[in-house]
């Protein structure tokens, strides 16, 4: 009786409360809270009938909060911002610990990373972190004239910014990653010459945004597999189940997207599920793809909430791959969540070298976000670096069945790793230039021959392109005012007047079980033509960029305009069979409506 | 007498709780979730005669601010649960807010009569005598007994709510169920 009493004896919080709560949450954060706090208006279920009552609660509130004593400390409201500051600071810190800071792009990003903790203040509740981009500056090829980095198959960028623009606002500028929208399409490069693992396809025309200047293309692409020869797959889902799940673009949006998965498993195929934050544990044992019924209402079950056992749940998951490891399969742990990576280990730097040594056994990590507000997008992707993954965002049953289905069976077979790119420019043809885009993923030269270096990795059937700004010879490079050196031997003697080509591309990598790192090398001809002479992809390639700068402000977009930026987009359709290129245009339309209220 | 049930099993996750003291909106939403029966049940039953449903929202919002912008504060390894923390909030903010006489507008009876699932008959008469009683008794004894038997709340927690003393809170408890004892005789096995 006792139970039943509880349910019906006082009445429960009316519908819409919390969102009555958040709302005025949301109006205290515009105002800074004072003293004497003012009756603000508030959302209301029914009309105030006695407002008097109102004021005094009001009035009563900030006295309250702060009389309010912790079980153990009284702590002033500057304190609990301290604490507050610390806290965030302590874990990004932790974070960019040990063992991440080797390089020089994770360099960038931990010192990006503890800057976006500590610009946090207690009552700033876009909580959204984003490593900061600047971007790529031109260089003179008299002083720089090798350009190196790490190829990037991420696409979370592109349906992150999608998100926000759906919801009629603009992305945060470091939020927008030109080589991830790029990358989010499929452009029509040749299939790679049997044997080797990917083709090159490279070609010139000029820049829509400074026709004194030119674009260069350099695409890649690895061979497609066909569905049938996609080797066995042992995937391991490690899904956040926590109270912050519950939401319909988040836990509900995943499970739908896992029902997509499983129709297309096959008899050789094994799939686990283990939960972290909520009800922990492993709610899946590997199950063939002959059982779908099991795997359909194991999804089913899951539920967000609960209590944390404290269990290891990335151990597990680790664990339950390696238990039921395909030799010559695909092996990998798909981290589901809204942006906390709390799986179980607290310390990062354990976490990180967890996930390396995974890694060298062969079981990589895919990370798929989730939702919005507290999206951690910096360290998202950092975590899929570092387990040799990719990193998408789920904003919706379409990304979820193009991630997950569509791109959940060929994709994984990794092809290639530790891909990187060098490109050497010739000073005859060539005065400066700028890589647009691939700020988080840029390398020392001395990092393209260095095999421990870690790089991206590319599965099959994927593509990576890259564009190059390239300003000819004989035009002024628009670079940072360096005075010209004083020591070194002046410009060097005239180079080679026989060679047109316009620059070298070396791409180095290593086969997917290998150890050293293979060279393939491509000049490029300087012969350009007119933008609007160049294949469909160049251009739409080309629109996606602009698209991008539109949106990051970049100081490089030049005479840019929107009108440009939809007028290429809508010139570069092709065949688009998905409808993911007119969806593009869509957004391009929205954006360009959009006033900038961010900062 | 009949004791309801505590009415919280489980805590929220700790990495839920981690995240709403971050500042994270939609993980302070899952909060408010959890918690919001609770907070309106101990509301109603606290105000008594005084109780209609905009006091309540109105406190229960308060309540709720109050616990966001203080949530940083609460340590998940102290000994205190996050329910009784919240609720000790909710019963402060309660205390300040009828430090203003409002003349009662809508009992709990007629709140109940809107809110309510039908029940048994034999429940619906112990409940809907409980809670005469309950709104009969004065304030003190009628918070105290509220915290006690409906929210799960030790001696000490209550003392530190009130801030009274424990032999108080003793005294008051035992004065409150004698009361309601009297009060509900014709319900007693």
């Amino acid at each position: 009786m006792n139970d039943q009493l509880s349910k019906y004896e006082v009445p429960k919080a009316p519908p819409g409360f919390a969102d009555r709560v958040m709302t005025r949450i949301a109006d205290a954060k515009q105002a800074p809270i004072v003293e004497e706090p003012a009756p603000a208006a508030r959302p209301s279920r029914k009309r105030w009938a006695v407002l008097s009552a109102t004021l005094a609660v009001a009035a009563s509130v900030t006295a309250v909060l702060f009389v309010t004593r912790d079980a153990n400390e009284a702590v002033s409201r500057q304190e609990a911002e301290d604490l507050h500051a610390q806290r965030g600071l302590a874990l990004e810190q932790g974070w960019n610990g040990t063992g991440l800071v080797d390089n020089v792009y994770t360099t960038r990003l931990a010192i990006a990373g503890t800057q976006t903790a500590t610009d946090t203040p207690l009552r700033d509740h876009d909580t959204e972190a984003y490593s900061k981009i600047d971007d790529n500056p031109y260089h003179t090829v008299a002083k720089d004239p090798l350009s190196t980095f790490s190829i990037d198959v991420d696409t979370a960028s592109y349906a992150n910014l999608r998100r926000f623009i759906t919801d009629g606002k603009l992305p945060p500028k470091d939020a927008v990653r030109i080589e991830e929208m790029i990358n989010y399409f499929r452009y029509g490069y040749p299939a790679p010459a049997q044997g080797e693992p990917f083709s090159i396809t490279t070609d010139v025309a000029t820049s829509p945004w400074n026709p004194k200047y030119q674009l260069v293309r350099i695409g890649l692409q690895t061979p497609v597999i066909e569905d049938a020869q996609v080797p066995a797959r042992n995937l391991v889902f490690l899904l956040d189940v926590s109270g912050s799940m519950n939401d319909p673009r988040k836990l509900p949006l995943l499970k739908q997207a896992l029902q997509m998965l499983v129709e297309n498993l096959r008899p050789q195929d094994k799939v686990s599920i283990v939960t972290y934050a909520g009800h922990s544990g492993l709610v899946l044992p590997a199950t063939t793809g002959s059982d779908k019924d099991a795997i359909r209402s194991a999804i089913q079950r899951l539920e967000p909430g609960g209590s944390t056992d404290g269990a290891s749940g990335i151990q597990l998951a680790y664990n339950v791959a390696a238990q039921h490891a395909i030799e010559g399969g695909i092996n990998r742990v798909i981290l589901c969540t809204d942006g906390d990576f709390n799986v179980g280990i607290t310390n990062e730097g354990d976490l990180t070298r967890l996930i390396e040594k995974e890694r060298e056994r062969g079981v990589f990590l895919t990370v798929l976000g989730f939702g919005m507000g507290n999206y951690k997008d910096s360290t998202l992707e950092k975590l899929a670096d570092r387990g040799n993954g990719n990193h998408a965002y789920i904003d919706s049953i379409d990304e979820a069945r193009k991630v997950l289905v569509k791109e959940a069976g060929a994709t994984l077979v990794t092809v290639a790793k530790d891909v990187k790119l060098q490109v050497e420019f010739n000073p005859a043809k060539v005065a400066g230039y700028r890589l647009v885009g691939y700020e988080n993923r840029l390398l020392a030269a001395q990092d393209f021959n260095d095999d421990k270096k870690d790089a991206g990795d590319i599965g099959a059937g994927h593509a990576v392109t890259a564009l190059y700004e390239i300003i000819p010879a004989g035009t002024e490079v628009p670079a940072g005012k360096v005075d010209d050196l004083k020591y070194q031997p002046k410009a060097p003697a005239a180079p080679t007047p026989t060679s047109s080509e316009l620059m070298t591309v070396k791409i180095r990598y290593k086969a997917p079980t290998g150890t050293t790192s293979k060279l393939l090398s491509r000049a490029v001809e300087s012969a350009s033509r007119d933008l609007a002479s160049a294949p469909v992809d160049f251009r739409w390639a080309t629109a996606m960029a602009s698209f991008g700068m539109m949106l990051r402000e970049s100081p490089h977009r030049g005479n840019l305009s929107w009108a440009q930026v939809k007028s290429l987009a809508e010139g570069a359709l092709g065949p688009d069979v998905e409808g993911y290129r007119k969806n593009a245009l869509a957004l391009i339309e929205r954006a360009s409506q959009l006033k900038p209220t961010r900062p | 007498l009949a004791i309801p049930a505590p009415s919280s099993d489980h805590e929220l996750d700790d990495v839920t709780l981690t995240r709403a003291q971050r500042g994270e909106d939609a993980a302070f939403r899952a909060l408010i979730e959890r918690y919001q029966d609770a907070v309106f049940a101990l509301l109603w039953r606290f105000f008594g005669r005084r109780a209609r449903p905009e006091l309540v929202e109105d406190t229960a919002q308060e309540t709720f601010l109050g616990v966001y912008r203080s949530i940083a504060r609460f340590r998940a390894d102290g000994p205190a649960r996050l329910s009784t923390w919240i609720l000790t909030i909710a019963t402060r903010t309660a205390i300040k807010a009828t430090r203003t006489p409002v003349p009662p507008t809508t009992t709990i009876d007629e709140a109940n009569d809107v809110a309510a699932p039908a029940a048994s008959v034999a429940d619906r008469k112990f409940v809907d005598a409980l809670a005469r009683s309950l709104t009969e008794l004065a304030e003190p004894y009628r918070i105290v007994f509220v915290l006690r038997a409906y929210h799960d709340f030790s001696y000490e927690e209550i003392a530190d709510a009130l801030e009274i003393d424990v032999g108080t809170v003793k005294s008051r408890l035992s004065r409150a169920r004698s009361q309601l004892q009297a009060d509900l005789k014709e319900f007693q096995p």
